[in-house]
């Protein structure tokens, strides 16, 4: 997969998707990053082992609100370190440690949020915290990695068995930090990651989804001559043949031996099928001193002179397999690709020509098609108590999403016909598009009118919690006229989405700026389906409704105020005093 | 190039390769969006061994002007 180019792929994995059938697997992406191509990357990664994967993702810097609403889904999760407050890799370090504890105990309870809304869910990847993509040239380890390693430390405690916990470094250091990481794209789109990146992820978290999906292999069968030992019993003799960690020639088949014996010891079943004398291959079982596979670990031998095809099914046949829960190596081109052609359903692995990348190849492709789980899961069982422990944990702490939120302190600021804000106001009009009721693309001159009338009212509002603030991220355009005030535009940051600040806004629109009637609009376009019925859901009367657009109108008296939101603060602030050059 | 740009477009915006023309741009092609956009650069560095930088992506707004940046990065 990783020679595959990124466009090939996206066609390739659009093929898969048409040729495979069966239950369709869902997967839920959910990350405070744009990983976008992780959708297709996986996808793909799965759709060629036989998966029906469909992934999709959250909104961005969701997840939270988007663990609320999971179905059915598994679930990823990129929890970006460097993205849990803005800049935070650049800021860090002038932090003072009261501030460093107090953010680093935010994401603790964020954690311990998100696990407890992840309970019920079958299988979650949940990644590891890393700085090292901005922390690479410390020798020293900077306050990024130890806020990472504390947050990894707190992760490894709370996550209970459910929960497959993911190295990125591991991730990281296969393929270089260059070949991971696009800090062009992080900073105008926050999406940090190359598809290399992906591929590789994608390639190190499938093997998971393979064990919970139960498509594991179940016998691994090894051909013998330069497979179980290097040189070839019939011709060299028992004498030249090398298996021994203290012969150079030998160490790589020292090492694959003892780790088949490592996945004999899971419960994987191992086998012989070699085509060489019987009795000397049993001579080399019993006798041979640097032997580790002897008879003992043999489930199945199939040693003789016929040919490979039928000594597989025979094998297939005697321990009552399919043939797809054989994993079968071999080193002969033309045994390998006999068996590709004539059992396509058994995997063949060729054992590479350059001996010394055989072990480092069966580790990372062999034992991921057995369970490697297995060992992790008998080492959470202690998780179950673990997960009984939270729970209870939880109840005193932010049981609900809504006790979390509330004690987040939010507090929104209002902005009125501020010429300061000009410039992100029009920026927003242009940009936003998922929270935008109208969607009207406004120009600079067509704002400063808006901001200059007595007809328009505009407001732009900040967002800040306890923890900071989130910028300039919402804005409401209000056109009044003589029979009343029409909402022209109003619209939200997605970043803010999820917080009921959206009822807030519209509750304190109409509170503070309204006359006795209020009319609304909703223009549908291809990206605002979310607020399709956001007018109604507020109570509103829908008066007309045409080709696609939908008015609306209520009036003031009639309108019910969110009352239950009262833990969302409304004041008035200045636009010129904004601006500390710390918030966006 | 310009063909295989075309097929490159299409397998990104998910549309069949005769809905690629000279005058596509993101206005007329619904799936143009900004997180396919970046998808699009990257396809286009990963498939023509070039890289672009930041005004060059966002000015990148139209079939034509896509060539137009392709042709320049790969004269250089």
């Amino acid at each position: 997969m990783m020679e595959l180019k990124y466009f090939e792929l996206l066609a390739k994995n659009k093929e898969l998707a048409e040729a495979i059938t069966g239950e369709p697997v869902q997967i839920k992406i959910l990350s405070n990053i744009i990983v976008h191509q992780l959708k297709e990357v996986l996808e793909y990664s799965l759709r060629i082992e036989g998966i029906p994967a469909i992934v999709a993702l959250g909104n961005y810097d969701n997840i939270l609100q988007d663990a609320v609403q999971l179905q059915n889904e598994k679930v990823v999760i990129f929890w970006e370190i460097s993205n849990i407050l803005d800049q935070l890799p650049y800021k860090i370090d002038l932090f003072s440690d009261n501030e460093y504890e107090e953010l680093t105990s935010k994401v603790k309870s964020e954690i311990t949020l998100l696990l407890n809304l992840l309970q019920e869910v079958p299988f979650v990847v949940f990644n590891l915290f890393s700085a090292i993509p901005f922390t690479n040239q410390y020798l020293l380890p900077s306050k990024l990695d130890q806020m990472a390693s504390s947050l990894n430390k707190f992760i490894r405690q709370e996550a209970t068995a459910n929960i497959h916990l993911v190295s990125l470094d591991k991730v990281y250091a296969q393929i270089g930090l260059e070949q991971a990481i696009d800090m062009r794209n992080y900073y105008t789109s926050k999406a940090l990651y190359k598809p290399d990146f992906f591929k590789k992820y994608a390639l190190h978290v499938e093997p998971a989804f393979r064990a919970i999906l139960g498509k594991v292999k179940k016998a691994l069968i090894f051909d013998c001559d330069n497979t179980m030992w290097s040189g070839v019993l019939g011709e060299d003799g028992v004498e030249k043949l090398k298996m021994s960690a203290s012969e150079p020639a030998g160490v790589p088949f020292s090492a694959v031996q003892s780790l088949a014996l490592q996945l004999h010891a899971q419960g994987v079943l191992l086998g012989l099928c070699s085509k060489n004398n019987p009795q000397d291959v049993d001579d080399i079982l019993s006798n041979h001193p640097d032997m580790q596979v002897r008879d003992e670990h043999l489930v199945i031998k199939r040693v003789n002179w016929q040919d490979k095809i039928s000594n597989l099914r025979e094998i297939a046949k005697e321990l009552n397999i399919g043939l797809d829960s054989i994993l079968f190596i071999d080193d002969s081109d033309f045994e390998v690709n006999l068996i590709r052609e004539q059992l396509p359903e058994v995997r063949v692995l060729q054992v590479p020509k350059k001996a010394y990348q055989y072990p480092q190849l069966f580790q990372q492709t062999v034992a991921a098609f057995f369970n490697p789980y297995l060992t992790e899961e008998d080492r959470n069982k202690s998780g179950m108590y673990k997960q009984q422990f939270a729970r209870e944990n939880s109840k005193n702490e932010f049981g609900t999403l809504e006790d979390y939120i509330r004690s987040l302190e939010i507090k929104i600021i209002l902005y009125e016909d501020a010429p300061e804000l000009i410039d992100r106001m029009v920026q927003m009009t242009q940009k936003t598009n998922q929270f935008n009721l109208t969607t009207r693309r406004y120009t600079e001159t067509e704002m400063r009118t808006f901001v200059d009338s007595d007809a328009y009212k505009v407001v732009a509002i900040g967002v800040e919690d306890k923890y900071g603030d989130n910028g300039i991220t919402g804005l409401a355009i209000l056109r009044y006229e003589p029979e009343g005030v029409l909402i022209d535009s109003l619209l939200m940051s997605c970043r803010i989405i999820g917080r009921s600040i959206e009822w807030k806004f519209l509750d304190t629109l109409i509170s503070h700026y309204s006359s006795e009637t209020i009319y609304a609009t909703f223009k549908a376009s291809s990206k605002n389906q979310q607020v399709t019925d956001f007018y109604q859901q507020a109570g509103f009367t829908l008066v007309q409704e045409i080709a696609e657009e939908k008015h609306y109108k209520i009036s003031k008296s009639e309108y019910k105020e969110h009352a239950t939101l009262d833990y969302i603060a409304v004041v008035h602030g200045r636009a010129s005093e904004r601006n500390n050059g710390l918030s966006v | 190039m310009e063909e295989q740009v075309k097929e490159i477009m299409a397998s990104v915006f998910e549309v069949a390769s005769n809905q690629i023309t000279e005058d596509t741009t993101p206005q007329s092609l619904e799936n143009w969006d900004s997180l396919r956009h970046i998808n699009l650069v990257v396809a286009l560095e990963d498939a023509f061994a070039v890289e672009f930088d930041e005004e060059e992506i966002a000015d990148m707004i139209s079939y034509k002007l896509v060539i137009h940046f392709l042709k320049g990065k790969k004269s250089n």
